[in-house]
């Protein structure tokens, strides 16, 4: 997406000041200059004449000045995927980009190459998912896979024997990049599509739902992840801290599952498993 | 072999750069300023972005101080500061999202017990010796927004 770089030019209390309301006003992010600071927005979002409006009230009171640029939507990320080193999870399963060379002593390799979409193995929530993806039985099942970043747990559901693959993602680099993923590992058979799981067109229901993403949401989306979920479906949470479990547990129970284990990693990231069991 | 690995892991990493950004809990992503800024340095953005965002879940949404280190080697460390006292009294006036167009005029007023409170988040970062201080700067900068201070400052009771 292209972002709204907004300068501004200003010096003393006011600067903290103007920050928190530009923050009220959906301005994502700030940067400190030597004269003041920018300020970010998605370019969609930036209104010009009340912003222009808002700075001038501020005039009275204090010299303010600004100006603005558009940028360009790019790939941000290119200079670590180009060069990023191959990585293992257990002894089954080897991920690389395509620059790396086969290694064919791992039962499963998987092929990613990034481009601004999450999800290469090197973070230990997805190497968590990927460990605990391979104690479930995935062959033949029904496979959703939410906020699916590189695509990289549904490549890995497609070699453990899924017989359908279901992902989605909020971002469309995620989209673009999964859909290249899928096919530098010759799968196919999958949809992908760019929204939020409450977006989903009605289906049949899963066996197995996947879900990396981080605490609020999976807790706020808990009860859909429920009703997509087939009787003994089973469902592996991560993207949150062993900090965090009694929430996201609390919303699963809540939601009707059934808690079947826990396993934390490197800097106490972790995964969760429950399952909805039949009554 | 083993007092080589042991010397490698104690050896301190050599620092690259500082990146100094505010960003707002549980929203951080690749776009910019925080994908050029590391990108530019070789660090992995989303590995920082699903820390980022981990770590402020329970401040979705406010705009928060960040130090990011970033080693040659590419890794990064970061340190999550305590919001501008402007942003602290917006939460506290509960003014928070939804308004597209910014307006100073919506003032309100916030009490003396609210000015603590921030104060006392805002003490390790402010170079205030005494609480009361510290009040006295929130108080200034609520005063600037067009939010009332309630009341007596406690200290003109004694």
């Amino acid at each position: 997406m292209e972002y709204v770089a907004l300068s501004v030019e200003i010096e003393g209390p006011f600067k903290d000041i103007i920050i928190a309301e530009l923050g009220n006003a959906g301005f994502e992010s700030f940067e400190d200059t030597a004269t003041g600071f920018k300020a970010y927005i998605p370019a969609p979002d930036f209104n010009l004449e009340a912003f222009e409006g808002f700075l001038m009230e501020y005039a009275e009171f204090t010299s303010i000045g600004y100006a603005y640029e558009t940028i360009a939507d790019k790939n941000w990320n290119e200079e670590w995927e180009k060069a990023f080193q191959p990585v293992s999870v257990t002894d089954q399963i080897y991920i690389r980009a395509v620059f790396h060379p086969a290694n064919d002593s791992f039962p499963h390799q998987l092929v990613i190459q990034p481009k601004q979409a999450f999800g290469t193995g090197h973070h230990t929530t997805t190497s968590l998912m990927l460990e605990n993806m391979l104690s479930l039985n995935l062959q033949g099942k029904r496979v959703l896979d939410c906020g699916t970043g590189t695509g990289i747990l549904a490549i890995m559901a497609y070699k453990l024997g899924a017989a359908y693959i279901n992902a989605y993602d909020t971002d469309s680099w995620s989209i673009e990049n999964t859909n290249e993923n899928l096919a530098l590992n010759q799968v196919s058979g999958v949809d992908v599509w760019q929204g939020k799981i409450t977006d989903m067109e009605a289906t049949e229901p899963f066996d197995i739902v996947l879900a990396n993403i981080n605490r609020n949401i999976l807790i706020a989306e808990m009860a859909q992840y429920a009703a997509v979920m087939a009787p003994n479906a089973q469902l592996l949470l991560s993207g949150f801290y062993k900090s965090d479990i009694e929430l996201v547990a609390d919303a699963a129970t809540k939601a009707g599952l059934t808690y079947v284990k826990e396993q934390s990693g490197f800097e106490t990231w972790t995964v969760l498993h429950f399952e909805k069991s039949l009554k | 072999m083993p007092e080589l690995l042991k010397s490698d892991k104690t050896m301190a990493k050599e620092i690259s750069t500082y990146v100094k950004l505010q960003v707002k809990g549980a929203a951080a992503n690749p776009s910019p300023p925080i994908g050029p800024a590391l990108g530019s340095k070789g660090v992995n953005i989303m590995e920082f972005c699903k820390q980022f965002n981990a770590r402020t879940q329970d401040k979705a949404g406010m705009v928060l101080p960040v130090v990011i280190t970033v080693f040659t080697d590419k890794s990064f460390e970061f340190v999550i500061k305590t919001p501008p006292a402007p942003i602290l009294l917006m939460e506290a006036l509960k003014v928070k999202g939804g308004s597209a167009e910014p307006n100073r005029k919506k003032i309100g007023s916030v009490t003396w017990d609210q000015v603590k409170t921030i104060a006392e988040t805002k003490m390790p970062d402010l170079n205030c010796f005494t609480v009361e201080s510290a009040m006295s700067m929130v108080a200034g900068t609520a005063r600037s927004m067009g939010i009332t201070v309630q009341g007596k400052a406690p200290w003109d009771n004694q």
